[in-house]
């Protein structure tokens, strides 16, 4: 494969996590070159939201490594705050910060943390709200928005930071169906402009369409690291075709209108 | 029976086209606001009357004249100067004035020491989350009579006689005849003291604001530390040189001390208490109003590589402050009222020497108890009135 | 790349979590960071310090039995001061053989307490109206007799927590009526109502208890008639409903907002008028909702009815002064403190514990 060639821009090696008693992370191995866009799915507390979470070290691990262009990341680690300032990050319940109008969220970061002028971050800040299509709502505050109004804020905010890497953890699973799409033509432009991206979603229309790999999961663990086109053609364990069927039937329920 | 009035009817039930004419139901309001109004001031009137008698019985006449009157009195701690032959009227601003000082070093301490418990009882340390817990319950589940009166007749009373008072740094003297203090001494007069240290915090602020200014717009820090530290220095020599201003620190003569201020066990005793009562709601409050910000909003900031401190004071602090005002003024509220159980241990506030003492030397019960509730009604609603004028603020802000 | 399935459940994981949890828990609780370990040493040996001083004091070497301070250890609690006067602790002055008629009324009361706030036990309605109609009188005359042959014990005597807790019980219940009607004016369409129940409220609320006792205690006999003689006891009550009802008039309040449009909507959509509505359908919601307001509020008002002292009343406190002057148990306010704070302490907690589960309760009964 010719990825594998690149050094990889992150690399997960044994990690293990326990909750309590529960073992939440059981050997994870994964890396990611730069460019390339993984989509991780699996039944709900399969642990694929605290694979994210470990990368940007909002979760502790235990044991295992987290490195980040060779840079290991954990929760106590010095390199911790530059990691994060590295690694952008879409939450399910989107996290705008409701005392900012939309614009203060976006440049926060870079005016804060980047020391960038007020003047050029909200210059950026507008030029990535237009990528996003809100530069009209610049003024308005989180409340104001709709949910899918608000997830695409919250992936200019992480933007504006200039990530090498960004974290998708479930960002339409909140959202009315109808403002699914929005969402996902934001992330999927972001995805052909190249962006390193890994998501955990349930959107199998969108990893079809973006992913380089699909990496499967339940218990905890990886069951699956596969190409699109093999995983969605059965070629794949019984779990993970199981786990396909019942997500597309749920799509159908939900969508009837959709084909 | 449609005696139809509350639970917000109102939009409903409004007839349709405008008419001159009062519906029934109007006619049904008017005539039970009417008859109320008549009982209420029936009620008042031979009230009224027997007030009157009462008085003509003391040979009393309503009025106010009495505040000009010597009061010949003596009160053991002001604030502001008094002598035996002052009047009521200077009786009552010394109360006043005892009452706002309880009040404001009660707050401070309060607001302080409830903020380092409510954040303490959210610390990750386990050890300092219980102990914080453990004060919270433990003081607030007592009468805050108890906190004064355990202060003032057990801990006050079990320090060592003056001279053999316990010292801090040599500063602070406590001893069973209250606590001393170092105080600022002030020999130039208000207006000078005034306009020198107006000019210094104004010019403070500029530098502060002009560095806040360029960083906002460049991202550059500017130099503060040392034109602040200049202004500083210059005002202190100023200062210095003008033979204005020093400190006086406590020292020990004979049986007493000398220089400082004294805090008599009384002052002491109950500032300590209401502080300590104080902060246990506050705490409380500190709490949930930082618990009351989700969980996301911390990981969304950290996400950015925002550090705890940054996280604490663009985050947090903005979003916990619009939850904790309303109550936390509302304490405040509680605390100032509160600093009427002065009268029980005997601190002349404003209970104490006006609706104690001058009312049992005059007899002016009614005059006296009106300017009381005037002052408490006017205490709480200039607090209130700051609260909304903050809540306001920020819903500006919002938009 | 295609599998990368090495989870094994059996290897290592939870076992060896199990047997590392206690020294990883007080590593990531206790000593996370280096400011931790001072902080947790700086605590425990402040909880070691405090139970040195305190156990030897309080137990080891306290006194226990005595019939004055003479027969105490001078350096430790005279504990035989709060043994040898609990009598007058608990009941103030109150004549010794008729003290059974104070704890039959705190038993009555306890008994249709118990009724009101169990859920399992039927008889709400009776209870409540019990308390509110029939109680306060039986109570009265219980205590203070005169008649039916119980000798007349005057109000002077009452005294101590019992007292304590009597006006505590008059307020709540007393003001409970009172509060209600002053709920629903301040909701009022009527003008002169809702400012009159708006003028009351704010003015109790923004002044003292000290400053209502006083009133109540100076300004109220000026408007009766001359002659009129004031029982002091009552006068305090009089300050105390006065206060509390506004009090409670706003924990009402709460719950009358509270409570969905839509229902008093569709209380008028079948036809029900203000009355009918209210007595059917918002005040029993109401009710339902303002029970740990309630509780809260009862607990702030326990804790203000000592001072009813500055009416020279024999409240608990004056009670433990009183005792502290007595020639044979001089100056042990501390002892009395320590039994009057533990009593309150204990009263206070299960109340808030009690008003914390409700509250709890009903927010997971409003997610179910």
């Amino acid at each position: 494969m010719v990825l594998a060639a690149q050094r990889p821009i992150l690399e997960i090696a044994g990690l293990n996590k326990w909750f309590g008693a529960m073992h939440a992370l059981r050997d994870i191995d994964l890396s990611i070159t730069a460019g390339e866009k993984i989509v991780v799915c699996g039944p709900s507390g399969s642990g694929k939201s605290t694979i994210v979470r470990c990368v940007n070290a909002l979760e502790r691990y235990q044991t295992g490594e987290v490195r980040l262009e060779g840079r290991l990341v954990n929760a106590d680690c010095d390199s911790l705050l530059s990691v994060r300032r590295e690694v952008g990050m879409v939450f399910q319940s989107f996290n705008l910060f409701p005392h900012l109008s939309v614009i203060d969220n976006v440049t926060l970061g870079p005016r804060k943390l980047l020391k960038i002028g007020r003047e050029e971050a909200e210059h950026r800040a507008m030029e990535l709200l237009a990528r996003v299509r809100l530069a009209d709502q610049a003024r308005k505050v989180p409340s104001q928005l709709s949910g899918g109004q608000q997830q695409r804020v919250a992936i200019a905010r992480a933007l504006a930071m200039r990530p090498k890497l960004m974290l998708f953890d479930e960002p339409t699973s909140a959202l009315d169906p109808e403002m699914v799409k929005e969402v996902l033509d934001v992330m999927m432009s972001l995805a052909h402009e190249g962006m390193t991206m890994i998501c955990v979603t349930h959107e199998m229309g969108f990893a079809r369409a973006v992913a380089d790999r699909i990496v499967f999961m339940a218990d905890g663990a990886i069951q699956e690291t596969a190409l699109p086109e093999a995983f969605f053609c059965g070629d794949c364990c019984a779990r993970a075709r199981q786990f396909i069927s019942h997500v597309m039937k749920e799509r159908l329920a939900s969508q009837p209108g959709e084909p | 029976m449609t005696l139809t009035g509350l639970f917000s009817l109102k939009a409903t039930e409004r007839p349709a086209a405008p008419s001159r004419a009062l519906t029934g139901r109007q006619r049904r309001h008017l005539a039970c606001q009417a008859v109320f109004l008549l009982a209420i001031g029936l009620l008042l009137w031979a009230a009224w009357q027997n007030v009157e008698t009462n008085l003509a019985a003391r040979k009393l006449a309503l009025g106010f004249d009495f505040l000009g009157q010597e009061a010949g009195f003596g009160i053991p701690f002001t604030v502001i100067p008094y002598s035996e032959t002052d009047t009521y009227f200077r009786v009552f601003l010394v109360g006043l004035a005892n009452t706002i000082l309880v009040s404001i070093l009660g707050i401070i301490l309060a607001t302080i020491l409830g903020f380092v418990i409510g954040i303490a009882r959210l610390s990750p340390n386990w050890a300092v989350a219980k102990a914080a817990l453990v004060y919270v319950e433990t003081v607030r589940n007592l009468p805050l009579l108890l906190h004064v009166l355990i202060w003032y007749n057990v801990a006050i009373r079990s320090l060592p006689p003056a001279r053999q008072a316990i010292g801090l740094f040599d500063s602070i003297f406590l001893s069973n005849r209250g606590i001393v203090v170092p105080s600022l001494q002030i020999g130039l007069g208000w207006g000078p003291l005034a306009l020198v240290a107006g000019a210094s915090t104004l010019s403070v602020i500029a530098i502060l604001r002009h560095a806040r200014r360029r960083r906002d717009e460049t991202g550059q820090g500017a130099a503060v530390a040392v034109p602040v530290s200049l202004i500083l220095a210059a005002t202190s020599v100023v200062l210095a040189a003008w033979g204005g201003i020093g400190i006086s620190w406590p020292a020990l003569q004979g049986f007493s001390f000398s220089g400082g201020m004294a805090l008599s066990p009384e002052l002491a005793a109950l500032v300590i208490a209401l502080a300590i009562y104080n902060a246990s709601f506050i705490a409380e409050l500190v709490r949930g109003s930082i618990e009351a910000i989700g969980k996301g909003q911390r990981e969304a900031a950290a996400s950015l590589g925002l550090d705890r401190a940054k996280i604490l004071k663009l985050v947090i602090i903005p979003q916990a402050m619009r939850v904790l005002v309303p109550p936390l003024t509302n304490q405040y509220l509680h605390l100032v009222k509160a600093s009427s159980l002065a009268t029980v241990i005997g601190y002349p506030d404003l209970v104490n020497v006006f609706v104690g003492t001058s009312l049992n030397q005059t007899g002016r019960a009614i005059e006296i108890m009106t300017m009381t509730m005037l002052v408490y009604l006017t205490l709480s609603l200039i607090i209130t009135g700051l609260s909304n004028l903050y809540g306001h603020r920020i819903r500006i802000v919002e938009r | 790349m295609s599998t990368i399935a090495n989870s094994n459940p059996t290897d290592g994981g939870p076992s060896r979590y199990h047997a590392r949890s206690l020294v990883i828990w007080a590593r990531t609780n206790l000593f996370a960071r280096p400011i931790d370990v001072i902080l947790t040493s700086g605590i425990a040996l402040a909880a070691v310090a405090l139970i040195w001083a305190v156990l030897p004091w309080a137990i080891l070497d306290a006194t226990w039995q005595g019939s004055s301070r003479a027969d105490c250890r001078p350096d430790a609690a005279c504990w035989a001061f709060i043994i040898n006067r609990s009598g007058q602790f608990i009941y103030g002055f109150y004549p010794a053989t008729e003290r059974w008629r104070v704890d039959l009324v705190f038993l009555a009361f306890a008994a249709a307490l118990l009724v009101l706030l169990n859920r399992r036990l039927a008889g709400k309605q009776v209870a409540a109206a019990f308390l509110i109609l029939v109680f306060p009188f039986l109570s009265f005359v219980l205590l203070h007799g005169g008649i039916g042959g119980l000798p007349r014990v005057t109000t002077e005597k009452w005294g101590g927590l019992s007292l304590t807790i009597l006006l505590g019980v008059a307020g709540i219940v007393v003001s409970f009526p009172i509060a209600i009607v002053l709920a629903l004016g301040r909701q009022s369409e009527m003008p002169v109502l809702r400012w009159a129940s708006v003028g009351y409220i704010e003015i109790c609320r923004g002044l003292p208890l000290i400053a209502v006792l006083f009133m109540a205690r100076i300004l109220l006999p000026y408007a009766f008639p001359p002659g009129t003689e004031f029982d002091p006891l009552a006068l305090a009550v009089v300050g105390i409903i006065l206060f509390e009802s506004a009090y409670l008039a706003e924990v009402f309040r709460g719950g009358l907002q509270a409570i969905p449009k839509g229902q008093a909507e569709a209380a008028s959509a079948i036809g029900f008028g203000y009355w009918r509505t209210a007595i059917y359908i918002t005040l029993p919601q109401m009710l339902r909702m303002v029970v740990p307001g309630i509780v809260n509020n009862a607990i702030a008002l326990l804790k203000n009815t000592t001072l009813v002292v500055i009416l020279g009343l024999f409240e608990v406190l004056n009670i433990v002064a009183a005792g502290a002057a007595d020639p044979d148990w001089l100056g042990l306010h501390a002892e009395g403190y320590i039994f009057v704070g533990l009593v309150f302490w204990t009263l206070c907690f299960g109340m808030s514990r009690y008003s914390q589960r409700l509250e709890r309760d009903m927010r997971s009964a409003e997610r179910a």
